[in-house]
């Protein structure tokens, strides 16, 4: 009976056999003293022996707890969990504490986002994944060493015997995540729960990660649930996905039907607010206005309906929660708009069903003044309509025309804004003998140079551990150099002394990355903003106030929230206030270093756009510091890709994404995951071996050539030099050539 | 790791020399002139001559250091003049090798005053440090297994009234009821270890629970927050989603890091007290360090102060050096550094 219903849900995805895991109607809810956080409020969905499920969602959607719902991570917590979870026959709601803890690990497992905290530091990897072991099964001490080692091996870690030993701080980053994954499978389980586990990853090791997923599942057959929400990582890895709002599932379906026909305005929000390197760069992101609601006062009726451009009271969306139904598409969607007026709506978007209901009652959720709660905004999303369906649908082999670049033949007249020179940025070491001695010292940043143009943006690519952030913080000198020069406006500022330095700080700020370690939380966001005038002693026209207020309103803050604290804002609206106070005094040049890394894709799209527009008013210059080539790609003018503390390959944005000349380049932005099902089903990836070096003692020659699969002697006997092959386009390589195909997947 | 035990024992040599000099510069800093203290009553400026000159007082002050540091490593003679000895060596007094001055008013080496002591401030802070650290840790990690519930909140309450409890109070309240009224243990005195184990703890329960009182009160409170701290952190969650035993969770993967800066505490207080616990000695009579310490500043016995100091300065550096190793041994990361 119950399977018959489920499979009319879900469609004709769902397998004839009973489903693996079948979950229904889970919540999760946490009394605090404001009131009940409903996490998951109401949650139904199945997985099948041997499919991947992804759970799509924005932070706190409720897609990790329903994960540790599965779990019964909840137990003995404050959480309160009701709902059905069946596991393979099994209620697992109703069994007892030691029956759930002999399923944890043996046939659910978990790997989690971040494996540098996932991994007890104390002790040995080994000994963690033997205790993994011996938690369910009876086993002698030499074959468990012996099971863990074999699947170290299979996870691809080099030499997992001497491994074994080491603990967790001596791996990198993603060995680290694949002997995770070890642990997790090391008992074979049935479920495989995998929360954002290349959240914390760089592309190039997301890449290793998700293709080793990929393999192990086809290899153990494994039923994996993935929650993340970078729709890239999804196109690459899902059967099917589950998008979530608020607690409640939005959308659910073949990943094919997701993305090919995305039925929910989230989604197809999500889809558009995401830049992508496999299209043509838009000039404008389709943000998502105003921020995910509070759990606490979730909005009545479509819990999206505040952010929704499309909504109509008259459907009930304000006041009537939809339900979660297939109406007249292939899969089940939570939305009152009839399915044929939502394709017209999301292939046209730019006339809303009814403009004069949108911004009215837009205040139930953001109160703190949703910067783009009006509609008039999305009139940029006209950009992505106009290819929309095509492009988002998969066949966008056709679009993929060479946007001509921006400014034809370099800028060759003038002196440059900010022209780098050779910068170095060393950090001696000492050896930790009796007598201490000068070691190698760590060269994070190893003789870079580029320009910046004024009114330019240079984005400033490479993985983490490549000096981008070291580099932007030298060439303002927050950092001291230790070699090269930095010349601002001709002028080089190395030399300055402390106060001429403080009087060029007006024409060159930084916007950073931790919205939420960046601002002093005692410091009222006016305060916080009015710092600059007050450390420059600059009164400006109407007074310190009166010109607070109005760079409030410039990023898109409510001027009225002027006294408020940084505790009492969002993520998105947290970095406003950071881009606000950037420039309040006009500088000539702003180094973003990550400014958007920590925020959700919806909110991403709106700060990226809140950027563009402040470039195009005032005309200053950016350096783009950023691990994400697709959001480089789609701000800035040129981009320079740094590995182990020095520029690889520099090129306008367009060469540099579409006949990039480095080997590295190369690489990154084949790892790029794009979203596109089809699309990453078809393309070849060039995957990295080896770990990033360690800058304390970098390869001789050219520092990539331990990675490079192009390397030759000549890479290890001389240094690169970076040489300019095409206007414009240096490159810092012996054997720079072409590699389109491998980098779009195209034929 | 080798070279950081000897890195350190170096640093702690330097810190000792520093004390004492320090020490040495207030005793001549005092406005009393030690010499004529050791008289009495009947004293001349002749006799008081001779005591100083018996002492070594007469000396410059960077002689009379080099005296004492000589006496630490190869023993001295009081007075130290050959001359004297070759005439009437009877007259001399002669303090052995590890020689931290002589006390004219005890009449006696300062050393053998230390060692007398010492083993009675190391017995009372002992026993103490292990009664407050089971019943501290212990309480703490159940406060923080129950966080929010009746158990955690009683045992927090318990906690706060310990610690507003002064040592003297709950040391007079117990021998009032425990020793007088109810005569359940005997008045607490100090029977050495060897001769009458029993004797020795029987005689010392007391005092260990006046003083761990207030010590078991503060870890309560200090584990209970590092165990709710290292009980919320990622890989205890891991260990939960492995499948791992409940007990083995809390203890393995959760106390082991919370450990952490308990040890850092605890060896910093129990080297602490092994300078001497001035009233708690003074409360239940016992001639510990704490006690000694009072008299010689009472009486102005200087060279016993600067003994008394010295050796509370040893404790405290060797507890701060057994804290680093042990750190070492608890956190991998450390180790490798």
């Amino acid at each position: 009976m119950t399977a018959l219903t489920r499979q009319q849900e879900q469609g004709a995805t769902t397998p004839e056999q009973a489903p693996l895991l079948d979950v229904r109607d889970l919540r999760v809810h946490f009394p605090t003293a404001d009131g009940v956080v409903r996490s998951v409020d109401g949650v139904s969905f199945s997985v099948a022996k041997g499919e991947t499920l992804s759970i799509v969602g924005e932070s706190g959607s409720g897609k990790s707890v329903t994960a540790q719902a599965i779990l019964g991570l909840h137990r003995r917590g404050r959480g309160v969990v009701s709902g059905q979870i069946m596991l393979d026959g099994t209620d697992l709601m109703t069994i007892d504490d030691e029956s759930m803890r002999r399923l944890r690990g043996d046939h659910v497992a978990m790997v989690f986002q971040d494996p540098l905290s996932a991994f007890h530091p104390y002790y040995r990897i080994g000994s963690q994944i033997v205790e993994a072991i011996h938690s369910h099964r009876q086993i002698s001490g030499e074959s468990a060493r012996t099971l863990a080692v074999e699947m170290l091996d299979m996870v691809g870690i080099p030499n997992p015997k001497a491994r074994f030993d080491q603990y967790p701080h001596e791996f990198s980053g993603g060995m680290r995540q694949r002997a995770m994954i070890a642990m997790a499978l090391v008992n074979e389980p049935k479920l495989l729960i995998a929360d954002e586990p290349t959240t914390a990853l760089d592309v190039t090791v997301q890449a290793q990660i998700l293709s080793l997923m990929r393999d192990l599942q086809t290899e153990l057959g494994t039923a994996n649930i993935v929650i993340t929400h970078d729709l890239g990582v999804v196109a690459n890895i899902a059967d099917r996905v589950m998008i979530m709002y608020a607690g409640k599932v939005a959308e659910t379906g073949s990943v094919g039907e997701i993305f090919a026909a995305p039925e929910h305005p989230y989604t197809w929000g999500l889809l558009g607010s995401a830049p992508r390197l496999d299209l043509p760069r838009l000039e404008r992101l389709a943000a998502i206005p105003g921020s995910p609601p509070s759990l606490i006062n979730v909005p009545p009726g479509c819990s999206f309906h505040p952010r929704c451009a499309f909504r109509d009271d008259r459907l009930g969306c304000g006041s009537t929660v939809p339900e979660l139904k297939a109406s007249t598409g292939t899969h089940p969607v939570r939305c009152h708009l009839p399915g044929d007026r939502r394709r017209v709506l999301f292939a046209d978007p730019a006339d809303p069903a009814d403009p004069a209901d949108a911004p009215g009652d837009s205040g139930d959720s953001g109160g703190l003044g949703d910067p783009d709660g009006d509609p008039a905004d999305l009139g940029g999303v006209g950009g992505l309509g106009d290819d929309g369906p095509g492009g988002v649908g998969g066949s966008s082999i056709a679009t993929l025309s060479i946007t001509a670049s921006a400014e034809p033949g370099a800028a060759v007249d003038a002196t440059p804004l900010l022209r780098v020179t050779n910068l170095q940025k060393y950090y001696p070491q000492y050896t930790r003998k009796l007598l201490r001695r000068a070691a190698p010292p760590v060269r994070a940043v190893d003789g870079i140079t580029f320009d910046v143009r004024a009114g330019e943006t240079l984005g400033l690519v490479g993985e983490s551990g490549c000096g981008k952030s070291t580099a932007g913080r030298a060439m303002l000198r927050l950092l001291e150099p230790t070699g090269g020069t930095v010349e601002f406006k001709g002028e080089d500022i190395t030399r300055l002394d402390g106060q001429r330095l403080r009087r060029l700080r007006r024409h060159m700020q930084m916007v950073f990355q931790d919205p939420f370690g960046s601002l002093n939380g005692r410091q009222t966001v006016g305060a916080i903003i009015a710092t600059p005038f007050k450390i420059q002693g600059i009164s400006p026209e109407g007074g310190i106030r009166h010109a607070v207020r109005e760079l409030m309103d410039r990023v898109g803050l409510n001027p009225e929230h002027y006294n408020r604290f940084p505790h009492e804002f969002s993520g998105g609206q947290r970095q406003r206030v950071g881009v606000a106070r950037a420039i309040a005094l006009k500088p000539d040049l702003i180094v973003c270093d990550e400014p958007v890394s920590a925020l959700d894709a919806s909110i991403q799209a709106q700060v990226i756009n809140l950027l563009k527009d402040l470039q195009e008013e005032s005309g200053v210059a950016y350096v783009f510091i950023a691990h994400d080539l697709s959001v480089v790609r789609h701000i800035a003018d040129r981009i320079a890709v740094m590995y182990l503390g020095r520029v690889m390959e520099e090129a306008p944005w367009d060469v540099l994404c579409e006949r990039p000349l480095h080997p590295y380049t190369h690489a990154l932005l084949s790892a790029v995951p794009i979203p596109d099902p089809e699309h990453e089903a078809r393309r070849e990836r060039i995957l990295l071996s080896r770990d990033l070096p360690s800058p304390q003692n970098p390869p001789s020659g050219c520092v990539f050539r331990t990675r490079c699969l192009e390397a030759r002697e000549r890479c290890a006997a001389e240094v690169p030099e970076r040489r300019e092959l095409r206007p414009g386009h240096f490159v810092a390589c012996h054997f720079p050539h072409e590699a389109t195909a491998v980098l779009t997947g195209r034929p | 790791m080798v070279f950081f035990v000897i890195r350190r024992l170096l640093a702690i040599g330097v810190m000792l020399v520093v004390t004492s000099v320090v020490t040495f510069l207030l005793f001549f800093a005092a406005p009393t002139d030690p010499a004529a203290l050791t008289c009495g009553r009947e004293c001349t400026p002749d006799l008081i001559d001779a005591n100083r000159h018996a002492m070594g007082l007469d000396k410059p002050i960077h002689v009379q250091y080099g005296d004492f540091v000589k006496g630490l490593f190869a023993g001295r003679d009081f007075p130290d003049d050959p001359v004297q000895k070759a005439q009437a060596p009877e007259t001399i007094v002669h303090c052995e090798a590890p020689c931290l001055g002589y006390s004219f008013l005890r009449q006696a080496p300062v050393t053998e005053l230390v060692t007398q002591a010492l083993p009675v401030t190391v017995s009372l802070a002992a026993g103490a440090f292990v009664l407050w650290m089971l019943i501290g840790v212990l309480a703490g990690c159940v406060a923080a297994l129950y966080k929010g519930r009746w158990l955690d909140r009683l045992i927090v309450g318990g906690a706060l009234l310990g610690y507003s409890l002064p040592t003297f109070f709950i040391g007079l309240l117990l021998l009032t009821f425990v020793s007088i009224r109810w005569a359940i243990l005997p008045i607490p005195s100090y029977t050495p270890f060897l001769d009458n184990p029993l004797q020795w703890a029987a005689g010392l329960v007391m005092p260990w629970t006046a003083l761990a009182v207030v010590f078991a009160a503060a870890y309560v409170r200090l584990t209970r927050a590092y165990m709710i701290e290292s009980l919320s952190e990622d890989y205890v969650r891991t260990a939960r989603a492995k499948g791992v035993r409940e007990p083995r969770v809390i203890v393995k993967h959760g106390l082991r890091v919370a450990l952490t800066p308990i040890v850092t505490m605890a060896g910093l207080d129990l080297g602490g007290l092994l300078g001497g616990m001035v009233v708690t000695e003074q409360v239940f009579g016992f001639n510990g360090l704490g006690k000694l310490a009072v008299q010689s500043v009472t009486n102005v016995d200087l060279p016993t102060i600067v003994a008394v100091v010295l050796v509370a300065a040893a404790a405290y550096t060797i507890a701060n050096l057994v804290v680093d190793i042990l750190y070492g041994v608890i956190d991998p990361r450390v180790r490798l550094k």
